[in-house]
């Protein structure tokens, strides 16, 4: 049944479209997610010289092996954090960066995998009250070269935080967005 | 070349269930005309002078598109899609909406074939998924309930044949048919169940979170009608009675409902799930299927009564008025029917055991009688008004078998052209008729009118012609 269920839903789509609609799938992945779990409070956290977390944890990125994307024309990755000090004084300074490399790559974190910071393309960014992390690796070129990585399909991807609190402080930590978006030409999926 | 010429077979497969439809009452809004097309539901129209006008061939006038338009050129896209393919956007369109909005409708040339939207959301969310048309910035509705319009519903119910064999022995008319019809519901989702499991949990058991059904028929049918004039002074009458016979040869009544309970959780990941389904079968073969099953049959009938008045215009006083026409149609007086044969129903409820159930009962008897009708009380009246002009004006009501249809239309005719426009009001839905022709000599003419019907999924009207071609046979 699920068999059938796909390609008459993928069917049903293309009956609304012609070869040159570009569609674009958008997940609202926080909407998926409890509220209540959405926002962790740390009471009273030590001052902290500056740490750097790396996810996925270990230093070596997450290998993905999917198939060829051709059709793809963009990938979107929303990720809105908000890390708010509740002692003004507490001085919480950080930065998010995002790295995306071939996945025979032996060190990801290598700066030359950093996706870069361009217009519409937002590759890491200042923690003050909140990060939005915006990866849109369409039109800017310092972009499109983490964009093709991931439309072959073959890559290895991962995200590098450093937080700073000069004096002790609870801490609230609160994923405010999490969208996860794919654009591109699903016509182009037929048989040539 | 095979993908062609299947291409090629579903577009004439389509293109045969298109042409049921009549330009004529296409152009008038749908307004029953005197003659042979009210017959169906006046036996009196049975030997009714028919003025020659209406019926003939519909052309697929839709498949022009498929040549003439560029974004719709079928053959171009199936022997070269590298262009419509390659590219960002491609080079070339092919727009996948008009083409299916065009198939599904081939008895009309589709003149604002829709635009497919140029960028398109899907956006998934906890709450369900929404799609959204980008460039027009408005959403878009999954619909399907637009396809539809292969033919005009008939307001006729039980067997209608898929062709028939008419001839007459005097005043009696005799219609031999075959009859075979597929009637599916579409499935029905409970839309408690969405609501329940939209926290990803199920709280409740749904003995019917999914159910369907469908219908399918197949025999031989024998009309038998008789219609006569009457002399009564001035005043022509037509009686006329007819009796709908059919024999069934297979009947086959499925239905069936998906069972959807909480498991040891109520996590919807998981949920327990059965069905049910029963098929009453029907089909003098029906023993060869396995022990338990009856061989079995159907018959039954129906019978219609009518009666139609032509009156002269000096009867009535109107100089202008040549004939007027008065005619009430009962059809559907009596329907009986009964169909013997096998009920068989498989269960699977995942707390009874792990395999499904099946009960088998043969010798189940179905049918009865029961009063049906359907009355149609038409009036016509032809007027010559001078300067070689003359009008047919229209109007009908139909009553019951759940319609409830109202029109009015009128013809004009100067020399060879007609022009004929008409309203409706046919079960609370308005419809309106724009239409001409050509008559060259009675019974040899053609006939043009414009269609209308939503447009799938992005909304609107699509606007085309219909045209049919008669040659005096």
């Amino acid at each position: 049944m699920k068999k059938l269920l796909l390609p008459l839903a993928a069917a049903a789509l293309l009956g609304a479209c012609s070869t040159a609609t570009l569609i674009n799938i958008n997940v609202d992945g926080d909407s998926f997610i409890d509220a209540t779990t959405k926002t962790i409070s740390l009471p009273a956290v030590p001052p902290i010289t500056p740490q750097v977390v790396v996810i996925p944890d270990g230093g070596a990125g997450l290998p993905l092996q999917l198939p060829t994307l051709t059709f793809l024309t963009g990938i979107r990755l929303n990720i809105g954090v908000s890390v708010v000090a509740t002692d003004p004084t507490a001085g919480a300074t950080g930065t998010i960066e995002m790295f995306v490399a071939q996945s025979s790559t032996a060190n990801l974190y290598d700066p030359a995998n950093k996706v870069p910071t361009a217009a519409n393309c937002v590759g890491d960014a200042t923690l003050t009250e909140a990060i939005n992390l915006n990866l849109t690796a369409t039109s800017p070129a310092a972009c499109a070269a983490a964009f093709n990585l991931m439309k072959a399909g073959n890559f290895k991807i991962g995200a590098r935080a450093s937080f700073n609190l000069v004096n002790a402080s609870p801490v609230t930590v609160t994923l405010t967005n999490l969208d996860v978006g794919v654009s591109g030409y699903p016509a182009k999926l037929l048989p040539l | 070349m095979k993908r062609l010429l299947s291409t090629i077979g579903l577009v004439v497969a389509l293109s045969g269930a298109a042409i049921a439809q009549d330009v004529r009452s296409l152009g008038l809004g749908g307004a029953l005309v005197p003659g042979s097309s009210l017959a169906p539901f006046n036996p009196a129209y049975l030997n009714y002078p028919s003025d020659g006008r209406g019926g003939g061939l519909t052309l697929p006038v839709g498949l022009i598109n498929f040549f003439v338009n560029p974004q719709m050129n079928v053959l171009d896209f199936l022997s070269n899609r590298s262009p419509y393919l390659t590219g960002n956007p491609p080079a070339k369109v092919f727009n996948f909406l008009a083409a299916f909005d065009q198939v599904t409708h081939l008895n009309s040339f589709i003149l604002n074939t829709a635009s497919a939207p140029s960028e398109l959301s899907i956006n998934l969310s906890k709450n369900g998924i929404t799609l959204f048309d980008v460039g027009a910035n408005k959403p878009l509705n999954l619909d399907f309930s637009s396809l539809g319009s292969f033919g005009t519903p008939s307001a006729t119910s039980g067997v209608t044949p898929i062709f028939s064999v008419p001839f007459s022995i005097g005043p009696v008319a005799i219609k031999i048919g075959v009859f075979a019809n597929v009637t599916p519901t579409s499935p029905r989702l409970d839309p408690a169940i969405v609501a329940d499991v939209s926290d990803g949990n199920l709280d409740s058991i749904y003995n019917n979170a999914v159910t369907a059904s469908a219908q399918a028929a197949a025999g031989i049918t024998l009309d038998i009608g008789f219609s006569t004039p009457i002399q009564v002074d001035q005043t022509t009458v037509f009686v006329g009675a007819r009796g709908n016979g059919f024999f069934g040869l297979a009947f086959v009544d499925a239905s069936g409902r998906v069972i959807v309970k909480p498991g040891s959780t109520p996590s919807i990941g998981n949920a327990k799930i059965g069905y049910e389904y029963t098929v009453f079968l029907s089909s003098p073969f029906a023993s060869n299927l396995g022990a338990g099953y009856s061989n079995g049959l159907g018959f039954g009938g129906s019978a219609d009564v009518g009666v139609v008045a032509d009156m002269p215009g000096s009867l009535l006083g109107v100089p202008e008025l040549e004939k007027f026409t008065v005619g009430l149609g009962l059809i559907g007086v009596v329907e009986a029917n009964t169909w013997t044969g096998t009920t068989a129903t498989t269960t699977y409820d995942p707390d009874v055991g792990p395999n499904a159930i099946t009960v088998i009962t043969p010798n189940v008897t179905r049918g009865g009688i029961k009063f049906n009708p359907l009355i149609t009380a038409n009036a016509a009246g032809k007027f010559s008004v001078g300067g070689g002009l003359s009008v047919l004006a229209l109007a009908d009501i139909q009553l019951g078998r759940g319609n409830f249809n109202i029109h009015i239309g009128a013809e004009v005719q100067w020399t060879l052209f007609v022009v004929r426009a008409g309203v409706g009001l046919e079960n609370g839905r308005f419809r309106f008729g724009l239409g001409g022709g050509l008559e060259f000599a009675p019974g040899i003419g053609m006939d043009l009118a414009l269609t209308a019907h939503p447009t799938p999924f992005v909304g609107g009207t699509s606007f085309g012609i219909a045209v049919a071609v008669r040659f005096g046979f």
